[in-house]
């Protein structure tokens, strides 16, 4: 699994749990026409919204921006 | 650092000891009739009124069009109704000396319903985006009409609706409850129960369990309670009294995990910032 992935189900993980954290990351890659191995940094917006689409009306915002900002970190 | 705040543990523990102390206050034979029907009233109406109070700061805490509000504001309605509804029932029987039934304390009680099932339906069909909610709305459904069949031929029909002492208010309003408890609470709090459990140990599931443990506590007592208040062995103070304090403070406990999970994060974010 590339970094990016595990950065995205670790973030996701303590708050959705392990299985929808791994879904939401191949709904966002297969969004993309993608694979989850091949999610990487230059994929990052579209993880971001796709992150946000997802949690949005679940999670609290400060929730939401603490998962992009982890996962922004490895983006960047 | 534990993502469970002094304030919930604290509040848990509190609300544990407070049930405890009033149970054991009233039960012990330490307070005469009279003393122990007033700690028994007001204890309850208190513990009630705070839970409201904690679900309420909850929902506020959270910024305006946020969902989480949308959530947890009917919720934290819903649990200040019964609050208001136990001091209004506290004033008939502590001050007047009365107990009507039914009585204005039950336009309250009966109002609880509906925010409860508006709050829980509405966060649980949020999460539509990241799992099945389809099958647990038909499991929690079917089983919201095997209980409803099962405390209509097993309790209402019987015992209830055929008593030929009883009113037609009083049937009707005691058909009400177990009800409701069943359709409005019970189901809507087995249909985000099983929404959440397939986010095993995430956190976001958290206070979901615990409103959900409330709700079931809730719908649990006030049946028993039809059915010992048809039958004359209820007395204030009873273990269904402390179903009753139980199911409020673990809703409490809940809207308190609510925030428990943004506010840490919240201040993190702050930190960051800076």
């Amino acid at each position: 699994m590339s970094v990016m992935v595990d950065t995205i189900v670790s973030s996701l993980e303590p708050y959705v749990g392990r299985m929808v954290a791994d879904t939401c990351v191949r709904a966002t890659a297969l969004s993309l026409g993608k694979t989850a191995d091949d999610l990487g940094a230059g994929d990052f917006s579209a993880v971001e919204a796709s992150v946000r689409r997802l949690l949005a009306p679940v999670a609290p915002a400060a929730v939401i921006e603490s998962v992009l900002a982890q996962i922004g970190e490895v983006a960047a | 650092m534990s993502v469970v705040s002094t304030r919930t543990r604290v509040l848990a523990a509190t609300a544990f000891a407070a049930i405890a102390a009033i149970w054991a206050l009233v039960n012990t034979g330490v307070l005469a009739e009279d003393p122990a029907l007033v700690v028994s009233d007001v204890g309850s109406a208190t513990v009630i009124t705070i839970a409201g109070i904690v679900v309420l700061r909850t929902a506020l805490a959270f910024r305006p069009g946020e969902p989480m509000r949308r959530y947890w504001l009917p919720i934290a309605i819903g649990v200040l109704c019964t609050g208001i509804g136990d001091w209004v029932w506290m004033y008939y029987e502590v001050i007047r000396g009365l107990e009507p039934y039914p009585s204005l304390a039950d336009v309250f009680y009966v109002a609880q319903y509906p925010f409860y099932a508006f709050g829980l339906i509405s966060a649980a069909l949020a999460y539509k985006a990241l799992v099945d909610v389809k099958r647990p709305m038909v499991l929690a459904s079917a089983l919201a009409l095997l209980a409803s069949l099962g405390v209509t031929l097993g309790l209402l029909l019987p015992y209830i609706i055929s008593d030929p002492e009883e009113t037609l208010a009083v049937k009707v309003l005691s058909s009400l409850y177990p009800l409701a408890d069943i359709v409005l609470a019970a189901a809507p709090a087995v249909f985000i129960a099983l929404v959440v459990s397939r986010l095993g140990g995430g956190r976001l599931a958290w206070p979901w369990r615990a409103v959900a443990v409330g709700l079931l506590l809730l719908a649990g007592a006030d049946t028993w309670f039809s059915w010992s208040d048809w039958a004359g062995s209820y007395s204030a103070g009873s273990l269904i009294d402390v179903m009753w304090m139980g199911a409020f403070g673990a809703i409490a406990v809940g809207a308190s995990l609510g925030r428990d999970i943004a506010m840490p994060v919240a201040a993190e974010a702050t930190r960051r910032a800076a």
